[in-house]
């Protein structure tokens, strides 16, 4: 299968006053296309890190990040921009949703800033709001629905623009067991749908067995790899 | 991020936060009308002065009212210069020179009688021509001709000023006297003058004084100049009559003087026995009238125009206006810190959601964009209503009776029905407050967004 994304040599450290922080070193992973991925480990290991690094929202110290071969550590704010608007899709733990706007207009944002018409853009975000089964919901604000209709609403946001590759950050950190299931029965769901690539960052094992291939982070370097077959 | 998308945003960011908005808002709101009634007061003070030098004279006109003593000594006692006909001719030969007339003044000194009705007149000697160079209009009748005598162009109000005959020797304006009309027609009425002050005056017996010397004239009046409700112009008190008839009448004034035991001469005194009392140049157009008048100050005489009160009235408005306008820009400067200041504090609040549209894909043109729409509409919708509160303060000026910088004499140079403008407002002043205070609202909108475009996605998105 073809690699999307290629990392080589990543060195990041943090500098904390005089002190200086190894958060991850020497990681060399190659993600493939349309699998579902977890990076796997304890607070601190440094598996958020690297999953800003991937997505373009922090620069490596040292090293190579290669998404379909573009040197994305060379990129600046513009193109990064540019990139996770074509390429990226984010779940985040906290939603991260707009409080005063609706649902659907939540969703609809990207969109927005891909300059797609409104018309289509509304059509669009009403069939990722059904997706998500939430079409009751459409022009309730964040505030009105609960926790785990808010992490549908991010999700629908999140793979409303069709991206390449989705980055869940910790996506059920704040949900119940039940919730937490069927979010990711429906994250995983979709991903494997549209033919993408999903990436979840987590600590929680029993994420971990919805992923085709774990990788285990321990103190900023890579400690296992685990495909599932 | 489409545009239309950026202002349909900005707009709800800004309507998300009502007072904020709305205190700030009222903030450039205070300062643009602040400045534009300001410059409106400075700009009504300009059009005032113009209008009340319009309607004084001339300003084409120059004039000559006698000789620099200073100067004239400086040149020594053989190229003494007079205010004479030699003078008159100098003056003609200059170039961009229209006309030049003399003038004597005998500043009420005739008396004028007709039947029980008598005036004391203020008579103009004047070149028959140059009376209608002057830009007077007629009422009725007709201009003085070269062969006029004892005939007269009066001011629209001298036959206002014949009144019932007695020891009254002076004219008192009477505001109420228009609505009924003169008590004789100077036009058709046999009219006689006199040098004497006292001629025609009942005495304590009740009998015409007979004991004068002074020989009476029987005069025509040929002409009424037009007279303006509105303006005021000196013309209105003088009676013209031909230059070399003034000059016959006032040596007889001058005899009579001499030999009457009796000093009741009138307001006429002459240190200028010899002379004209002044001397108009007409100017050929405006342009030329300031070199004109400089060349004849060299030649030593004192000469005054119209444009020169204009000239120094115009610095007098400019400074006012500097003044005032300086005031309002200083609140119009507090206006643009406080968009400052809800820009930067929108900025602070909005960290997280910058961060976020960041990660879905914004770019840093978008998020700056939508700063500056967000704070220029600030700047524009206070600009607009600024511009419309001021247009509302400066009818109330207007309407009510305020009044900033008339001074006394323009009170009364203008009549009661044309109250001088307090505040002008002219379209383009609105317009580019307008224009203006979007500017500000732009401008101080830059800063902070140019650092919400410096935040780093990621730790906007940590904040809490």
């Amino acid at each position: 299968m073809k690699n999307i994304i290629e990392l080589s040599a990543i060195k990041k450290i943090y500098k904390m006053g005089s002190e200086k922080i190894v958060a991850l070193n020497n990681i060399n992973l190659n993600f493939e296309q349309n699998k579902i991925y977890c990076i796997l480990g304890t607070s601190g290991s440094g598996k958020s890190t690297l999953l800003n690094l991937i997505a373009g929202l922090e620069k490596p110290s040292a090293g190579q990040i290669l998404f379909k071969n573009m040197h994305i550590e060379n990129f600046n704010e513009e193109q990064l921009a540019e990139f996770r608007k074509k390429y990226i899709g984010f779940v985040f733990q906290s939603y991260n949703l707009f409080p005063t706007m609706t649902a659907l207009e939540n969703v609809s944002l990207p969109l927005v800033f891909s300059r797609v018409p409104k018309k289509i853009r509304i059509k669009r975000a009403r069939e990722m709001l059904k997706n998500v089964g939430l079409e009751n919901r459409i022009n309730h604000k964040p505030s009105q629905m609960s926790g785990g209709q808010q992490q549908r609403v991010s999700i629908a946001r999140a793979f409303v623009n069709n991206p390449q590759v989705i980055f869940a950050d910790e996506p059920t950190g704040n949900l119940d067991t039940k919730t937490t299931f069927e979010m990711m029965d429906l994250i995983t769901g979709i991903a494997r749908k549209n033919n993408q690539t999903l990436i979840i960052v987590t600590h929680d094992l029993e994420i971990s067995d919805y992923a085709d291939t774990i990788i285990h982070i321990r103190d900023g370097v890579v400690d296992e790899i685990k495909n599932k077959e | 991020m489409s545009n239309f998308d950026v202002i349909a945003m900005a707009l709800k960011n800004l309507f998300k936060r009502k007072l904020r908005t709305f205190l700030t808002i009222l903030g450039v709101i205070i300062g643009t009308a602040s400045i534009v009634v300001m410059i409106s007061l400075g700009l009504a003070l300009n059009k005032n002065f113009d209008s009340q030098i319009s309607q004084i004279s001339d300003i084409t006109l120059i004039h000559v009212v006698g000789v620099d003593q200073i100067s004239s000594q400086s040149q020594g006692s053989k190229n003494k210069i007079k205010m004479d006909d030699s003078a008159v001719y100098n003056f003609k030969q200059i170039e961009n020179v229209e006309s030049v007339s003399p003038i004597i003044n005998l500043s009420y000194a005739i008396k004028a009688i007709s039947g029980k009705y008598s005036a004391t007149l203020n008579l103009v000697g004047i070149d028959a021509q140059f009376l209608e160079t002057l830009g007077y209009e007629l009422e009725s009748g007709r201009f003085l001709n070269d062969d006029d005598k004892l005939n007269i162009v009066c001011g629209g109000q001298v036959p206002y000023s014949f009144a019932k005959n007695t020891k009254r020797r002076f004219y008192f304006y009477d505001p109420n006297q228009q609505e009924k009309a003169p008590d004789i027609d100077v036009m058709k009425d046999r009219i006689t003058i006199s040098v004497d002050m006292d001629y025609g005056n009942i005495d304590t017996t009740g009998e015409k004084s007979t004991t004068s010397t002074a020989k009476a004239h029987p005069v025509k009046f040929v002409g009424v100049l037009k007279y303006d409700d509105f303006s005021y112009s000196p013309s209105d008190y003088n009676c013209y009559m031909t230059i070399e008839q003034v000059k016959k009448l006032k040596a007889e004034k001058q005899k009579f003087d001499k030999s009457s035991a009796n000093n009741n001469s009138g307001f006429y005194s002459d240190n200028n026995s010899d002379g004209y009392n002044e001397i108009d140049i007409k100017c050929k157009d405006i342009n030329s009238v300031k070199d004109i008048a400089e060349k004849v100050k060299d030649m030593g005489y004192n000469a005054y125009y119209a444009g020169e009160y204009l000239e120094s009235m115009r610095s007098t408005a400019a400074n006012m206006q500097a003044l005032l306008g300086a005031i309002g820009a200083v609140s119009l400067f507090v206006a643009a810190i406080g968009i400052a200041n809800t820009m930067v504090m929108s900025v602070y609040e909005r960290t997280r959601e910058i961060g976020i549209m960041k990660v879905i894909g914004a770019s840093i043109y978008d998020i700056k964009k939508l700063f500056l729409v967000e704070s220029s509409t600030i700047g524009f919708l206070g600009g607009i209503i600024g511009a419309l509160f001021s247009l509302l303060i400066s009818y109330l000026l207007n309407t009510t009776n305020i009044s900033f910088f008339n001074n006394d004499s323009y009170i009364y140079m203008s009549s009661a029905a044309q109250k001088p403008l307090v505040s002008l407002v002219p379209l383009w002043l609105c317009i580019a407050a307008v224009v203006f205070s979007g500017l500000v609202g732009l401008l101080s909108g830059y800063f902070p967004a140019r650092r919400a475009t410096k935040l780093s996605a990621l730790t906007a998105i940590k904040s809490e």
